[in-house]
């Protein structure tokens, strides 16, 4: 079903919305809340209440597009979850993501050098418009989506060592990207 | 920074990259790593790039428009204005396969790729004329001992052996060490930096660069002769005498026998300047694949490929022409990244480069030249059938969708005789519709929903169908026979319905059991207590009621075989303005407002009978969410509660009999026209509407096309499998102050069994002939109204049906 015919059983009030919804797009939500939270009840729980989430918001809200904004919703659950269970072990997939992404931050020469969440986002977006499409898709899996390696890989066709490099040399390049882009002072 | 901060920062990057990788999946052909050989060549392919031999069957690119990525900064003309020698841009090949580009290099008279396959392999591509390429894995050992490696240029020596230049990076990402390997030698050198970002080849000489020296090894690759210090470089090719760089000093010549500076011209890099500078920025737009710049063309002239234009540079004259017009060229407008090239010269100057690039997410080969190319092609061939029904519906076109994404091989085109803006009658697109079949055209695959199938059976326009359904019960054993039967007559089969419908009333067993007919369901409602929210049925247009109604009456009042039933036809007048104007008469105007405005679904209020008084439903069970709807509203469970409620347990859904048989509607019925030319194309396209993918999908409903449940009920097995991957999927009703689960799945293994069981007991099919709906019901609303009686409407009706009949 067409996202736009979803939106309307939302507007509807029709719970079918909620059946489409998950036939369309839970597996990816699952998939994401399951790569952070590495826990397969409590990523259950966040996708359902990523469905209440969107019950609850639209209307008003009309995403466009629909997966972004339940993938948005799904992970944004997952993340707060994961801040707030201070039993999580740091074992995720979205640990060692983060670990790898903070390596190549920049180290700044003074805290008010340091780059804050929007100039980071900017920065983000600005390279990943640099990449060919391939290392982009490979790029947000890993450090969006949380993906692991070995799934990366899967997914590409491609060998676990391959995937590992890729990602080495984008972060190579991302780390050049933002000294060169003045993103750091 | 804070994890929380680069995790916010992460999540907050663009929607469209988050799509684009949900989205995501490798092309087919990379998955089998294989080349698509797309474009057969045409006529001799000696167009030889190097000697220059040529003609080769070329497209030109479809440049105008073409999708380019933002970072492309746009054109800027410069003061200074070379000539211009009209070059265009044709496409030769899309590579499906390819990793990284590594490196172009020339070998008597042949182009050679260098690729790092997916696999972290090497590959060698080459090709005489860059239409045609062959395929060739390179052996190479040095990743054996399970060194995480990174290829990071490749070249083709003078004896035409491979020489790739690679990192070895350690756990944490960083390089350990740059090394050279030779397929010559099949011997690596470790070089003295650990970086290396350009490799070039020539006379028994390695000339590495790796950000601030370009070093010179002889051919023992053991001892550096000589470096070159050039820091921020463009790029450097090497001829026979000399290595000549580019940078932003400009065009620097160098001794190639000992590195002394020769000459420098400073004119080129300060005329393009700006060009110069996106260039470099661009090398960082494909992460892991080569970028090469500039090349010799013959002796004096060097080739400049920037990002806006290329340009031939005149060593001895210094005088620069540009390859393609400074306004809308097309190389600037198509090509995002150029990999490397080759020229084709033949003393008189550029004849044509062929390069390797990337266009939008594709990498492609490509021929610039000024020269006459045969753009004659041969396109793959793919079969192409129409499929075609009486109404445009959004659910067949998702149908075609999905088969087109899954058969590469055939082309569906969808046709429809009426849409809502056509104003097209559904005589007229009837008329149009046989005069084609009988004419042996028309559509080749026809959804027949709504057609009279024996008119057309009879006049032999359709295709037997009998081995298409056992090739289908072959594939999808669990269909259900009974219904895809439905137009069966003696030993043949001209039309096999994929879904089907049926209608029931729901409620207390004990109650509903004895509802046959619609007497039985009147006299009910009129003995029952008037409900304490909405009607009986909580149906309030008559339209709707229409729809679920005359189903049940439509195969009494014309049969499969056209025989008209006047009688049949007036009871079906009577009874249901009988029914409808009960149903109104239960409810006030306002209130009747009230409920439409709350769009509930006519089931809704048996969610809480204690509140709406409610205890009966008619409804056609459309779909498989139908079902969940009726064993969610059976275990009657509220939200935040996990224990079932018994007000519900004893509800069936009693399904309509006819002659004491529980009757159906075939929907989404298929057949083939006899005179379709890709019979084989049409017969895969009607299996594939049978097969467990497509028959589990659910389609939005479309006003004109019935949808059903599937009579493939391995379907309904694997999506509520689909749907318990996600855990509980539903939702919520609220009525009269509580709220109910709604699930979007069989709770149990009970549920989906006696869902399909009560499939497999449908045996009566009711055939419904759009025109003779449209008839009736276009006359029911005068009665509706209360501007025509039974009898007056009945007789309006049966003189349209006697005309429609005799024509």
């Amino acid at each position: 079903m067409e996202d736009s015919r979803i939106i309307e059983l939302f507007f509807a009030r029709s719970e079918q919305a909620i059946a489409e919804l998950s036939g369309k797009y839970g597996d990816v939500c699952q998939r994401v809340a399951d790569n952070i939270l590495n826990n397969k009840s409590d990523a259950e729980e966040c996708v359902n209440d990523a469905y209440l989430g969107c019950w609850n918001t639209i209307p008003p809200a009309k995403p466009n597009p629909l997966l972004t904004y339940v993938s948005r919703v799904v992970r944004n659950l997952a993340i707060a979850k994961y801040h707030s269970n201070t039993a999580v072990k740091r074992n995720s997939y979205y640990d060692t993501a983060l670990d790898e992404l903070e390596e190549c931050m920049p180290s700044p020469s003074s805290v008010e050098d340091e780059l804050g969440a929007k100039e980071l986002t900017s920065a983000l977006n600005s390279f990943l418009s640099t990449l060919d499409m391939d290392k982009r898709v490979m790029f947000v899996r890993r450090y969006w989506y949380a993906d692991s390696i070995s799934e990366i890989a899967e997914r590409f066709h491609i060998s676990n060592n391959h995937v590992s490099v890729c990602l080495s040399r984008m972060r190579g390049e991302l780390k050049r990207y933002l000294a060169k882009g003045g993103y750091i002072i | 920074m804070k994890r929380e901060e680069i995790s916010e920062a992460v999540g907050n990057i663009d929607d469209t990259y988050i799509r684009e990788a949900a989205n995501y999946s490798v092309p087919e052909a990379r998955a089998k790593k294989k080349i698509r050989q797309r474009w057969l060549v045409a006529a001799a392919c000696a167009l030889v790039m190097i000697c220059g031999v040529a003609g080769a069957a070329i497209r030109k690119s479809a440049v105008t428009g073409s999708d380019k990525t933002a970072h492309k900064p746009s054109f800027r003309k410069e003061a200074y204005t070379a000539e211009s020698m009209n070059f265009k841009l044709y496409e030769l090949e899309t590579f499906d396969s390819i990793g990284n580009v590594l490196g172009v290099s020339e070998y008597e008279n042949t182009i050679y790729m260098l690729d790092e396959t997916y696999d972290n392999g090497l590959c060698r591509l080459s090709s005489a004329d860059g239409v045609t390429w062959n395929e060739e894995d390179i052996q190479t050992d040095f990743s054996s001992d399970g060194a995480n490696v990174s290829l990071t240029c490749a070249d083709v020596d003078e004896d035409g052996q491979v020489v790739v230049a690679y990192e070895v990076i350690d756990d944490d990402g960083t390089v350990k060490s740059g090394n050279v390997w030779s397929s010559g030698s099949n011997q690596s050198v470790e070089m003295e930096s650990a970086e290396i970002k350009r490799l070039v080849c020539h006379n028994g000489k390695w000339y590495v660069y790796d950000g601030s020296s370009i070093a010179v090894y002889d051919e023992n690759y053991a001892d550096e002769n000589f470096d070159i210090d050039v820091t921020d470089m463009v790029d450097f090719c090497v001829s026979e005498s000399e290595v000549t760089v580019l940078d932003d000093n400009g065009i620097t010549i160098y001794d190639a026998e000992t590195g002394e500076k020769k000459t420098n011209d400073t004119t080129f890099a300060e005329t393009y300047r700006d060009d110069i500078e996106r260039t470099k920025d661009s090398f960082g737009y494909d992460t892991l694949s080569c970028r090469q710049v500039m090349k010799y063309a013959g002796d004096d002239k060097l080739c400049i490929a920037l990002e806006d234009n290329v340009y031939v540079y005149d060593v001895e004259g210094r005088q620069v022409k540009c390859l393609f017009d400074a306004d809308g060229n097309e190389y600037k407008t198509a090509v995002d990244t150029l990999y490397g090239y080759s020229v084709v010269e033949n003393g008189d100057g550029v004849q044509k480069i062929i390069a390797v690039c990337s266009m939008g997410n594709e990498k492609k080969a490509v021929m610039l030249t000024a020269g006459e190319v045969d753009t004659g092609t041969t396109e793959e061939e793919t079969d192409e059938i129409t499929v075609y029904s009486l109404y445009y519906a959004e659910c067949v076109e998702m149908m075609i969708d999905t088969f087109s994404s899954n058969n590469g091989g055939v082309s569906v085109k969808y046709t429809w005789g009426i849409d809502d803006n056509s104003g097209v009658s559904v005589s007229d697109a009837v008329s149009a519709l046989n005069t084609e079949l009988l004419a042996g055209k028309g559509p080749d695959v026809i959804v027949m929903d709504g057609l009279n199938i024996r008119n057309y059976e009879k006049a032999g326009v359709l295709l037997e169908l009998s081995d298409v359904k056992a090739g289908i019960l072959e594939d999808e054993p669990e269909c259900l026979t009974e219904v895809m039967d439905a137009y069966k007559t003696d030993d043949e089969l001209y039309a096999i319905p994929s879904k089907v419908q049926f209608t029931a009333v729901v409620g207390v067993a004990d109650e509903v059991s004895a509802i046959n007919d619609m007497t039985s369901l009147i006299s009910y409602i009129e003995s029952a207590d008037k409900p304490n929210y909405g009607n009986d049925l909580n149906i309030y247009e008559w339209e709707e009621l229409f729809d679920i109604v005359y189903p049940l009456y439509a195969s009494e009042i014309i049969d499969a075989n056209g025989n008209y039933d006047g009688d049949a036809l007036l009871k079906f007048v009577e009874e249901f303005k009988s029914l409808y104007d009960l149903e109104m008469s239960r409810a006030t105007k306002d209130e009747i407002a009230a409920w439409i405005n709350e769009n509930v679904r006519c089931t809704t209020p048996l969610y809480n009978r204690d509140y709406s008084g409610q205890s009966i439903a008619l409804m056609s069970l459309n779909s498989v969410s139908q079902a969940w709807e009726f064993y969610s509203i059976k275990h009657d469970v509220k939200v935040g509660g996990s224990v079932e409620n018994t007000a519900n347990e004893d509800y069936i859904y009693h399904i309509w009999e006819n002659g004491g048989e529980a009757s159906y509607i075939p929907t989404l019925v298929f057949s083939i026209n006899a005179g379709c030319e890709n019979e084989e194309a049409a017969k895969a396209f009607v299996s594939y509407m049978f097969s467990t993918d497509i028959q589990k999908q659910y389609y939005s409903d479309s006003a004109h096309l019935r949808q059903g449940n599937p009579v493939n009920v391995k379907a309904i097995k694997g999506l509520n499998e689909d749907m318990l991957r996600l855990g509980t999927p539903g939702g919520v009703e609220n009525v009269g102050g509580e709220q109910y689960l709604f699930s979007s799945y069989f709770t149990s293994d009970e549920d989906m069994d006696e869902y399909i069981g009560a499939l497999k007991t449908l045996k009566s099919p009711t055939f419904i002939d759009a025109e003779v709906e449209e008839i009736i019901r276009e006359q029911m609303e005068g009665c509706i109204d209360g501007e025509t009686s039974a009898d007056e409407t009945y007789s309006a009706m049966d003189n349209l049906l006697g005309i429609y009949l005799s024509e």
